[in-house]
């Protein structure tokens, strides 16, 4: 088996040991690695009921075959856990070039369990695994405690690592990489910090090697003919020339924008956040990932005003919405304050953004006053947004209540404050009104880690267009056959732990080509690719079945039941999400419980 | 009626959005108008070599795949967005 490094490090921090174990071909094969594999490795050897804040839980960081190899867009990896924010499965992605290190120094999978007994860090030189003290990095921001941890290490290392937020086990934690990229979501960083596990750097000098070394570069090339064709992913195209947050203004004029807190779904001043105004103002330079040719990455940097020298990457759309419209904020250059404090404290921008916008519309209904929040915390108000941003983080004064997301807030506001919560399974929303995108609604519904466009990005097709047109509006069996065959793709992509970005150029038959070459399984077919997809969806099903989840949790919050949309394209329409939910169930295989049925288990190989 | 670009479109135009005299056009028709307005880059980056719709257009948000496709018809209080095929996340 090429492709593979053929290696998972286990690493138990009781007893600060680490072994290394061979990787199976059949698991690799059935789930690929990445997101598969860390949700069988969750499911074969955690109980159910564990504290995802406990020793006991398991946190997995892991790779898949396309990583580190000349395939393209692959840099990424995948964390996968069970999540404080949800009490179920979390798989949550990064890009940048840690991913690609990882697979280098032999590795296809971390597996860590246990506690460390104070801070600590894991530095993996190849064979070479050591236990770093990291007291003095604890406490200091994601900037500083990176070059320091580079110092101590290697200057070529690539270093993962909690901000104070995880170190403060927040809900909302992200877990960061190579400063700026993070795998934000379902808080997964307090995972971390609850482990005492400040970071992981490391660096490798091998290679992963190819079966078919022709074949796979003569896919290659098709692959990039692919790239170059594509409006969306070529060089001066959609992606290249203005990042995601272009999307800001075509999702506002689609009616679908939240805006404060998703009371609506069209914000005046979309315009002034946008893509278009980020790159004639603030934006520095282009960024990519390892072997990307997209280079969707932004560097921005704020060169007068109030929050001059504000500087960093990765302001994408979901940041620039989480700060902009959520909170009623205008302002670029706040966001881009927000964008900067959140990677250097370590908060994922989307459940971060949407916690402050919750508070401020609990104001708006005098739920919360300003004597209780401490601040003036009302939409629009982008100073008092940023001082919120630094008390989550720090779980000062009120801060700490929005520290572990909006339902843990609302559990102890009261006062019918649950329902202003606009969060799934406990996770929060993000970009994107399901009253006006009928599969996205049913896909935040039914995803396995909560409320997540990327679980089945169903906008694609549903607004842009691509690669088949379908209309919002329509929740017969065609969209739900849609939004299945969305999520199963990209469960298989997650688990190739390659960039979804790709999708918008090639498909199945390509993924399953570069793996047929690289790793050598001469027979693999894109139908195979695609059931491991669907396979790693089931068994995160299964196991969030064994913590107690059911069709009670596959919903969306009461705004969108029964709030018809006040304006825009949408206006007066709800999500039709339960008849859209009993043909999901049936397509799928699943039982009225939404839980794979004996039938499909015996199909997908699962065991139950 | 307003007709709105996004992305690539604004340098083509030069232009965030203009004002276009309507009477109970069709959508090709006012394509027609901006092709005239705005001249051959405009016009070129509307349809691909197969004569397919290259860019996507909205009536008041809706798409016009939805409505009428090019017949799709507008009024002078529409809203009319086109902007190339992009993506995001």
């Amino acid at each position: 088996m090429k492709g593979y490094m053929g290696k998972i490090l286990r690493i138990d921090l009781n007893r600060e040991n680490a072994t290394k174990e061979k990787l199976n071909e059949k698991l690799a094969r059935n789930y690929l690695g990445g997101r598969g594999l860390g949700a069988k490795i969750l499911y074969d050897e955690m109980h159910p009921g564990v504290d995802p804040l406990s020793p006991d839980n398991i946190i997995v960081f892991a790779v898949g075959p396309l990583t580190g190899t000349r395939t393209p867009c692959s840099g990424r990896h995948v964390v996968v856990s069970k999540s404080p924010a949800t009490g179920g499965i979390a798989f949550t992605s990064s890009g940048g070039t840690w991913g690609s290190e990882l697979k280098k120094a032999g590795y296809d999978a971390i597996i860590v369990k246990g506690k460390s007994k104070k801070p600590t860090y894991l530095w993996i030189n190849d064979e070479s695994i050591r236990f770093m003290d990291a007291g003095k990095q604890w406490g200091k921001k994601i900037s500083q405690s990176d070059d320091e941890i580079i110092s101590q290490t290697d200057q070529s290392a690539k270093v993962l690592q909690i901000g104070i937020a995880g170190e403060k086990k927040s809900s909302n934690a992200a877990i960061l990489n190579e400063k700026y990229r993070a795998a934000g979501r379902c808080g997964l960083g307090a995972v971390m910090g609850a482990k005492n596990l400040k970071a992981i750097a490391v660096k490798g000098t091998g290679n992963p090697e190819a079966s078919d070394s022709i074949g796979l570069s003569k896919t290659i090339d098709r692959v990039m003919k692919m790239i170059s064709a594509s409006p969306v992913t070529k060089e001066e195209g959609g992606l290249n020339s203005y990042g995601t947050a272009v999307l800001t203004n075509i999702i506002n004029a689609s009616g679908i924008y939240p805006t404060r807190n998703f009371q609506t779904g069209t914000f005046a001043d979309a315009d002034k956040i946008s893509g278009e105004q980020m790159s004639k103002t603030i934006l520095k330079e282009k960024k990519a990932c390892f072997e990307c040719p997209i280079e969707c990455g932004r560097w921005v940097k704020v060169e007068k005003g109030k929050y001059a020298g504000t500087e960093g990457e990765s302001l994408e759309y979901e940041t620039s919405w989480a700060f902009g419209g959520q909170c009623g904020v205008n302002d670029l250059e706040a966001i881009a304050r927000a964008n900067f404090l959140c990677n250097e404290y370590g908060l994922d921008t989307i459940s971060t953004g949407s916690s402050i916008g919750f508070a401020m519309e609990l104001m708006e209904r005098d739920i919360l006053t300003k004597e209780k929040v401490g601040i003036d915390l009302r939409f629009g108000n982008h100073e008092a947004m940023l001082e919120m941003i630094e008390r989550i983080a720090k779980r000062e004064g009120f801060g700490n209540m929005l520290a572990d997301g909006t339902r843990a807030a609302a559990k102890k506001i009261g006062k019918g404050s649950m329902y202003y919560t606009m969060q799934v399974k406990g996770l929060e929303l993000p970009a994107y009104d399901p009253r006006g995108v009928f599969g996205l609604g049913l896909n935040y519904a039914t995803g396995n880690r909560g409320a997540c466009h990327v679980t089945g990005y169903t906008i694609a097709a549903e607004i842009l267009g691509a690669p088949v047109k379908a209309d919002p509006f329509d929740s017969g069996e065609g969209k739900v056959d849609l939004t299945i065959l969305f999520q199963n793709l990209t469960a298989a992509v997650d688990s190739s732990s390659n960039c979804l970005f790709l999708t918008f150029a090639i498909g199945a038959a390509e993924y399953a080509d570069m793996i047929k070459y690289l790793v050598g399984w001469k027979d693999y077919t894109p139908e195979e690719f695609v059931k491991a997809g669907e396979r790693t969806f089931a068994i995160e099903r299964l196991f969030n079945k064994r913590e107690g989840f059911g069709r009670k949790d596959d919903q969306l919050p009461e705004r969108f039941l029964k709030e018809p949309m006040p304006e825009g394209a949408p206006k007066g329409k709800v999500h039709p999400l339960n008849s859209m939910l009993d043909i999901y169930y049936r397509k799928r295989g699943y039982d009225e419980e939404g839980h794979p049925t004996a039938e499909k288990i015996k199909e997908l190989g699962l065991s139950g | 009626m307003i007709v709105r670009f996004f992305a690539h479109l604004r340098e083509i135009t030069g232009v965030k959005e203009t004002l276009l005299s309507c009477h109970d056009n069709a959508i090709k028709d006012v394509l027609d108008d901006l092709s005239q307005l705005f001249g051959e880059s405009f016009k070129k980056i509307l349809f691909n070599d197969k004569g397919d719709l290259y860019v996507r257009i909205l009536i008041n948000g809706r798409n016009i795949d939805y409505l009428d496709g090019l017949n799709s018809m507008v009024t002078g209080d529409d809203i009319v967005v086109i902007f190339p095929p992009v993506a995001g996340g």
